[in-house]
């Protein structure tokens, strides 16, 4: 049994790696990108013609990593005519550039960053172009610079901070190394020969060896960079607030967690003995006026319900009874812990019967069939023929066996709260882990999305084990050997 | 003793034809029939689905007929491909539907009422009577659809000579079953008119080639000609000015000017504004009007048509899906069923709400094509287990076996025994798809994630959870609701009917 | 003379039993008046083709059939004497596995999967006798030895599926036997089992026979296993009695067509040469529209127009009943061959 869960175990993460693989690609191939407020304000302030990126902007690219290629990374084979004609595109050079391509151009030249040194200097060095040698240095200047280690949310050590205090002294003095297109020879001339020497210093760190290079495809990317982190179980910090996103995290799932799994508790408090009850009065009008009512319950929107409730018994017309939103009361540092439970829970009744009338009317549904299926099966026969009383042959011999398949559904039953959460959340108001989610998706708030796509999928990988597991429990049929 | 065996045999023999007979299909829509509520639910969809169709006779803000000092134009006729007025594709395919669907029903009730009898060989006259209401119902669609493309009467001869030509042409040809014939004289006759209609027919004569080969049957010549005039109507979009026809009629009518009109009953479309925001039903807005200043009621008519096409088309893309991937691992086996059945875990375990959600909101402005392929490129995993399942049980079971001794190979052992054998599930699965994929077009549309420029349903029960209005989270709630609701039955119907246990 | 007396009375007599199924499309008639004893020590057996009312015969004297489409509509069940139709559900519970107990046709799925065997046999101690957990698992495994099943201390603590078929039904056995019941019903107690097996179990049952003294109400569609077991036979065909007599009389002396003709679809080497072998002709009818008069004459190769009145049941000497107009044809042709 042990083996089996360390087994199991062990097989989650590569499925675990492939699910965030997968999200990875799904969220960096839709359009829109983080950050976008940044870039945009920056605009405004930049330099039309020549001027390099938002440095703002940047900046908060190197921080979340978004500066790099998503999967593999080939910089390292930029070739210069790349350089070169990004370069002229950003700068506008034929003056028949879009203005989308432009700033896509300038995009690209600030991600490439260190990787498009040798190109600037080459275009610096031989372009006839004064515009495009001026631009070149402007780049260069900006390309060029060392990042600095600090990072939101993590302890600097000392190192760290003599370390950062010696780039910021590099980065100083190569953001003076510029001269604008109508500089004089000498100026410019002065320029190119201390970048010339700047690169010929510094020649080994454009210099590629195998290892680096590899080490440049596979882990100098936003993947690798996801990946170190979460190994450390770090899933980086909210892009609006720079909170870590874990302790966020934690927060609102605690709200979500009180609702499903009381939402859990009610669906087989009531669906086993609805569903039971059901299949023992098989066919009578009872049965069927039951069928039928969890049928319509089943096909009602839990939107629509919520959205109905809520205005109903909540605003006012014609009974305003419970409270409209939230998950507590605003103030509740008055409140002894006993008042504090109670209004917990006098705020989450709506929410609560939102998300549990569906999935008990699905279960109670599957309880009674998975009743019938057994009911009439040749054991229950034998243990009537045995002389037991119909109500320990219902309990003991046929409950027990067909209520085996509602276990399967509680894998799949915890993933659904969580998903349809959003909408509850929403209607209500409750901060949990679906409006979270929502507003985080609105706002491209990338390192939460992925988080939270990414626990969802743990819980759900362990909902599917303990499902397994419990299926094991109650069914001696199934070994794990 | 021999005579016994011999009725033994005749009995034998007539259990296989009656076998023979009733098909698989027959069985379950025999079974499905009895289950009268499943039954009628289906209609209940039928009518959902019909109402979306003719949703433009019944609520349009062009009139039918329009009648001014300077002549009479028909601007209902021509709003129905005018992009200006409908913007939805959606849309636009049902009216497609709309103008396709009556001829089609007049075609296949003359086609019912004399074709299927299989008389025609012995009676020539019957043929001939068959023949020129073909033909006639042909130049019926010319006429109907020259006033489509026209806002005035004025037919365009050609066409009219053209659909009639064209259908007696073909007809003759087909009938006597020298389609290669039939296919030249199709094409001739589409070449020579192609200039004058620009190009609009060639199409049509290309799709009447294509139902030429695959069955020779009467309807096949005014529909596929019809579906080449107006699929020509799409390449060439009829694009008018938008007039406000009811604020042009008040401001002649003020002017003393005599304007004749006939309006549909509800002269309103789903996109006009301009009543009081938020008022209750009142006798000439049964459904009161929403936050923007809309018809409620005509709105959640058009909504009918993006939640049914939203609902059968994303589950017609993840069936597709599905079946392709789960046939594929359930055929080859071995490496590729272990691939797919690690991908399979891998978007199973993300839920499937968020990743939708995630999707559609990342895309920023969707729209219903979005949505649907969404959904469907999300929701495939179920099918395709489903159907790898099936065809992992299936591999083993005796016909299989049975058809392998006779020699077949196996490719043609999958497609003719087993998918059709594996099918059952799916529909059923689908049937439930259908449901709740409207469910979750109108969480997303609840949720401000929908296409806007769409009338959908949960945009409007949105408009009503912000301003607390009961009608507006009434009425779109309650249609989202019966619609899930006979949906489900049907799903459940079909769920039933194919459970060998509940046949006796 | 008392003693003798009471000897006599059999343990368990049915009287004109009717069991009908009420169903969407008619009233089926499953079992439509027929009338058998069984006396202590002794076997009966219940012959005829599948769908001929032998199985609902066996549930209904234990009331179990499936309640909503079955009901007994007539006749009574006297167990010593004891109308059990009349009884309560109670009543009939304590009856169940004490006095009258039951094996199944399938020893595969008649046990519960998820309790071990010893769980399943100590339940019926449970329900009729208040004995304590120690002495019930003493009784179970020594049950299960006496039921011929190696290490029952071990096999107590199994689950079913852990046990080969006849393994199984020995389970089944002893779980009908562990409180000594008069009567023991075994509906086609072998049929799902391998000939070797099928042979042990027959044995078995034998075995516990003479040891217990139950009587033994053995239903099945096998001729061979009635001529090894049984001392007693009834014939059914279509829900009524064709033929009853002691099991010498009906294979020395069928008298009725159909058991002729059962007999006669019996392989057998003697007959390899000289004969094919003979068929049935048809099928049994269904129990929904059983045909008037004497429901063997579509398939019957001397029925007459007599046939369409119904036969009754009459002796024709040696406690041999037969209901047939044509016993006597029957009989001659029998004894011709």
């Amino acid at each position: 049994m042990g083996k089996y869960i360390i087994k199991r175990i062990l097989l989650m993460v590569p499925t675990f790696f492939a699910i965030s693989l997968l999200i990875f690609v799904v969220m960096r191939l839709a359009p829109g990108k983080p950050g976008a407020d940044l870039a945009a304000g920056g605009e405004a302030t930049q330099d039309a013609q020549v001027g390099t990126q938002n440095e703002a902007y940047t900046l908060f690219k190197q921080q979340f990593s978004l500066d790099k290629p998503v999967l593999l990374n080939f910089r390292f084979l930029l070739g210069e005519d790349e350089v070169q004609e990004t370069l002229s595109a950003a700068i506008d050079l034929s003056g028949e550039t879009e203005p989308g391509l432009q700033i896509e151009s300038k995009d690209i030249l600030s991600d490439w960053g260190d990787f498009a040194v040798p190109g600037l200097i080459n275009v610096l060095q031989t372009s006839e172009d004064p515009t495009m040698r001026s631009a070149s240095s402007k780049w260069l200047a900006s390309n060029a610079r060392q990042r600095l280690l600090f990072l939101y949310d993590r302890d600097s050590t000392t190192e760290d901070r003599t370390a950062d205090r010696e780039r910021e002294q590099h980065n100083q003095m190569i953001s003076a190394w510029t001269f604008e297109e109508d500089a004089t020879q000498q100026s410019v001339a002065a320029v190119t020969d201390s970048w010339a020497n700047y690169y010929e210093v510094n020649q080994e760190r454009w210099t590629y060896s195998t290892i680096e290079k590899l080490n440049t495809l596979f882990i100098d990317t936003q993947f690798s960079k996801y990946w170190s982190n979460l190994l450390r179980l770090d899933f980086g910090v909210s892009h609006l607030d720079k909170r870590p996103v874990l302790d966020k995290m934690m927060e609102k799932l605690s709200y979500s967690m009180v609702l499903s799994i009381s939402t859990i508790f009610l669906i087989y408090l009531f669906s086993v003995p609805l569903g039971i009850w059901s299949a023992v009065n098989h066919n009578t009008i009872s049965d069927r006026v039951m069928t039928i009512f969890l049928f319509i319950l089943y096909s009602l929107p839990s939107f629509w319900v919520g959205a109905m409730l809520l205005n109903f018994l909540t605003r006012g017309t014609p009974f305003a009874v419970l409270p409209t939103s939230g998950f507590s009361s605003l103030d509740t540092s008055q409140m002894t812990t006993l008042a504090y439970m109670k209004d917990i829970a006098w705020h989450c009744i709506l929410p609560i019967i939102c998300m549990t009338y569906a999935g008990l009317a699905a279960l109670s549904r599957y309880a009674r069939t998975g009743l019938l299926d057994v009911i009439r099966s040749d054991y229950v026969r034998t243990a009537r023929a045995k002389g037991v009383s119909e109500g320990i042959v219902i309990i003991k011999h046929a409950a027990r066996n067909g209520m085996i398949p509602l276990l399967t559904l509680m894998a799949t039953l915890l993933p659904a709260l969580i998903g349809g959460s959003v909408v509850i959340e929403f209607i209500f108001g409750i901060p949990g882990i679906g409006q979270w989610m929502f507003q985080s998706i609105q706002l491209r708030d990338y390192n939460v999305v992925m988080a939270v796509l990414l626990i969802s999928s743990v819980l759900t990988l362990i909902g599917m084990l303990l499902a397994d597991l419990a299926y094991a429990l109650v069914d001696p049929r199934i070994s794990f050997e | 003793m021999t005579v016994t065996t011999k009725t033994e045999l005749t009995d034998a023999e007539k259990r296989i034809d009656a076998v023979d007979d009733v098909t698989y299909g027959d069985i379950v829509w025999g079974q499905f029939k009895k289950n009268k509520v499943a039954y009628w639910s289906l209609w209940g969809v039928g009518t959902l689905f019909l109402l979306a169709i003719v949703a433009p006779i019944i609520a349009s803000a062009r009139p039918f007929v329009w009648t001014v000092e300077s002549g009479t134009t028909y601007p209902w006729f021509s709003s129905l491909f005018d992009r200006n007025y409908y913007e939805n594709g959606v849309d636009i395919f049902f009216n497609l539907l709309l103008v396709l669907g009556t001829p089609m029903f007049i075609g296949w009730m003359i086609w019912k009422k004399n074709l299927h009898k299989k008389i025609e060989k012995k009676r020539p006259r019957r043929r001939m009577v068959v023949l020129v209401a073909t033909s006639l119902t042909t130049l019926l669609f010319g006429v109907f659809a020259g006033m489509l493309f026209h806002e005035s009467m004025s037919l365009f001869p050609g066409w009219i000579i053209l659909a009639g030509c064209f259908g007696l042409g073909v007809k003759v040809l087909a009938a006597k079953r020298q389609v290669v014939i039939g296919l030249l004289a199709g094409a001739l006759l589409a070449i020579i008119f192609s200039p004058i209609l620009k190009g609009t027919l060639f199409v049509g004569a290309i799709l009447a080639i294509i139902g030429l080969t695959y069955k020779s049957r009467p309807i096949v010549i005014p529909v596929v000609a019809l579906i080449g005039l107006l699929l020509g109507s799409i390449f060439h979009p009829v694009s008018q000015e938008y007039v406000v026809y009811s604020d042009a009629q008040s401001a002649l009518e003020e002017a003393g000017e005599p304007v004749e009109s006939i309006f549909p009953v509800v002269p309103y479309s789903f996109r006009g504004t301009g009543f009081n925001p938020l008022e209750g039903p009142t006798p000439e807005h049964i459904f009161g009007i929403d936050q923007s200043t809309r018809d409620v009621g005509v709105r959640v008519l058009f909504g009918t048509r993006i939640s049914l096409t939203i609902g059968f088309i994303a589950v017609a893309i993840y069936v597709t899906l599905g079946i392709i991937i789960g046939a594929s691992a359930g055929f080859y086996g071995g490496k590729v069923d272990l691939a797919v059945q690690r991908v399979i875990e891998v978007v199973m375990c993300i839920p499937s709400f968020f990743l939708i959600l995630t999707v559609i909101a990342l895309v920023g402005k969707p729209s219903i094509f979005m949505i649907m392929a969404t959904i469907g490129l999300v929701r495939w995993t179920g099918v395709a287990r489903l159907v790898r399942g099936e065809f992992l049980r299936l591999r083993n079971q005796d016909f299989v076996t049975a058809a392998q001794a006779l020699g077949f190979p196996t490719s043609r052992i999958i497609f003719q025994h087993v998918l059709p054998n594996a099918l059952g599930p799916v529909l059923v699965a689908a049937a439930f798809g259908v449901a709740s994929a409207i469910l979750l077009e109108s969480s997303l549309a609840f949720l401000g994630l929908g296409d806007l420029s769409a009338p959908s349903w949960g945009q409007t029960l949105q408009e009503g959870y912000s301003s607390g209005a009961w009608h507006l989270i009434l009425i779109p709630g309650f249609t989202i609701f019966f619609t899930v609701l006979l949906l489900n039955l049907v799903g459940e119907g079909v769920r039933d009917a194919m459970d060998p246990k509940m046949r006796k | 003379m008392a003693d003798t007396l009471k000897q006599e009375l059999p343990v368990l007599e049915i009287k004109n039993l009717k069991t009908h199924f009420f169903t969407d499309i008619g009233v089926a008639r499953a079992v439509d008046g027929i009338s058998y004893e069984v006396h202590k020590g002794k076997t009966l057996g219940i012959v005829g083709e599948s769908g001929c009312g032998k199985s609902v015969t066996a549930l209904s004297i234990l009331g179990l059939i499936p309640q909503p489409p079955g009901k007994i509509v007539e006749g009574e069940i006297l167990f010593h004497g004891r109308d059990l139709t009349k009884l309560s559900h109670k009543e009939l519970r304590a009856v169940r596995g004490s006095d009258v107990a039951m094996i199944f046709q399938e020893p595969m799925t008649s046990l519960n999967p998820v309790y071990t065997v010893g769980n399943q046999i100590m339940e019926v101690i449970q329900v009729h006798e208040n004995v304590g957990p120690a002495e019930e698992r003493r009784r179970a495994i020594e049950m299960l030895a006496k039921v011929g099943i190696p290490s029952p201390e071990q096999r107590v603590d199994e689950y079913p599926h852990q046990l080969s078929g006849g393994m199984r039904q020995r389970v089944m056995i002893a779980i009908a036997l562990i409180c000594n019941p008069e009567l023991l019903v075994a509906d086609e107690p072998t049929t799902a089992l391998d000939v070797t097996i099928q042979a042990q179990i027959l044995e078995l049952l034998n075995e516990l026979q003479e040891d217990l003294g139950m009587a033994i109400l053995l239903i099945t569609h096998d001729l061979g296993v009635v001529a090894e077991t049984c001392d007693d036979v009834v014939v059914m065909y279509a829900g009524k009695i064709a033929e009853k007599a002691n099991v010498f009389q009906i294979f020395e002396n069928p008298s009725h067509p159909y058991t002729e003709a059962l007999l006669k679809s019996l392989p057998s080497v003697k007959a390899r040469d000289s004969h094919k072998l003979e068929t049935i002709p048809g099928m049994v009818p269904s129990a929904v529209d059983f045909p008037e008069g004497c429901r063997f004459k579509a398939r019957c190769k001397y029925a007459t127009d007599l046939c369409f009145t119904e036969p009754p049941l009459e002796d024709i000497g040696n406690a041999h009943f037969v209901a047939c107009h044509h016993k006597d044809q029957v009989n001659k042709s029998g004894g011709d061959e």
